[in-house]
């Protein structure tokens, strides 16, 4: 699955420490989300687009074979 | 201790895990070699562990650690001391004429701590975040699979009568604990984490 985490995490001047504050998880889980080595559940990628106040797709979407 | 576990990374907390198992391992396999071969073996694999941790010191990050994360280092080291305390007692009262109830609460004293230490896990593993409770479900799989598998070879082996390991339910804990750091280091680089636990 591809994400805009990293730029829209970036945009607002966050650090992932900041982000995994506000989302109640580690730094490395944001870490692994921004670099695509783990997908989140859904009830996380809701509160990632929660916090983004974006839709669940304009963040995540499949990965293109 | 309290202190010192709050502000402390997870660098350092490899390291006194490694310091432990060094420092534990090498007085268990010098009384095992005098007394009692199985606790030889054991205080060997705790070399191996503390040795593994040490090579792992410098890729683990400086970033402090979670809460869950030192709550479950708070209980590790003086349950795991304790673990060890009852080992050398059992070690020393092993071939002294004790009656039966007593070798029972001798034999089973090493058990308590170890209660504390698996509690401590599970605890840990529920505090923790979605990722580090699918690492650690990856690696509590691993662990049994490779345990469940040299045990069963080993039962094989001696069903056999190829060879007799002495005390080899004694170590099925001890190589769990092996394993399971072994196999959590490997399911962590999946995810671009570095450690072993």
């Amino acid at each position: 699955m591809n994400n805009r985490l990293r730029e829209l995490r970036a945009a607002r001047e966050w650090s992932q420490a900041q982000l995994a504050e506000v989302l109640e998880v580690s730094r490395q889980t944001v870490n692994a989300i921004e670099t695509g080595k783990y997908d989140p559940s859904l009830p996380l990628a809701f509160r990632i687009a929660g916090v983004f106040e974006l839709p669940i797709e304009a963040i995540f979407s499949a990965e293109e074979k | 201790m309290t202190d010192a576990v709050r502000t402390m990374t997870r660098r350092r907390s490899t390291f006194l895990m490694a310091m432990w198992a060094l420092g534990a391992g090498a007085p268990l396999a010098a009384l095992g070699w005098w007394l009692w071969t199985p606790l030889f073996y054991l205080g060997v694999l705790l070399l191996i562990l503390g040795a593994t941790w040490l090579l792992c010191v410098p890729m683990v990050s400086r970033e402090p650690l979670s809460p869950a994360h030192r709550r479950y280092l708070r209980t590790f080291f003086p349950a795991m001391g304790g673990y060890v305390l009852a080992i050398f007692v059992f070690g020393f009262l092993q071939h002294v004429a004790l009656p039966t109830w007593v070798m029972i609460l001798v034999a089973l004293l090493p058990v308590l701590p170890m209660i504390w230490v698996v509690v401590t896990i599970w605890r840990y593993t529920r505090e923790s975040d979605e990722m580090e409770q699918r690492i650690q479900l990856e690696t509590v799989y691993l662990t049994c699979g490779v345990v469940g598998l040299l045990a069963f070879a080993a039962g094989m082996l001696e069903m056999a009568g190829v060879y007799r390991f002495e005390g080899g339910l004694f170590f099925v804990l001890p190589a769990m604990f092996l394993i399971y750091g072994i196999a959590g280091w490997w399911c962590r680089r999946k995810y671009g984490l570095k450690g072993m636990c």
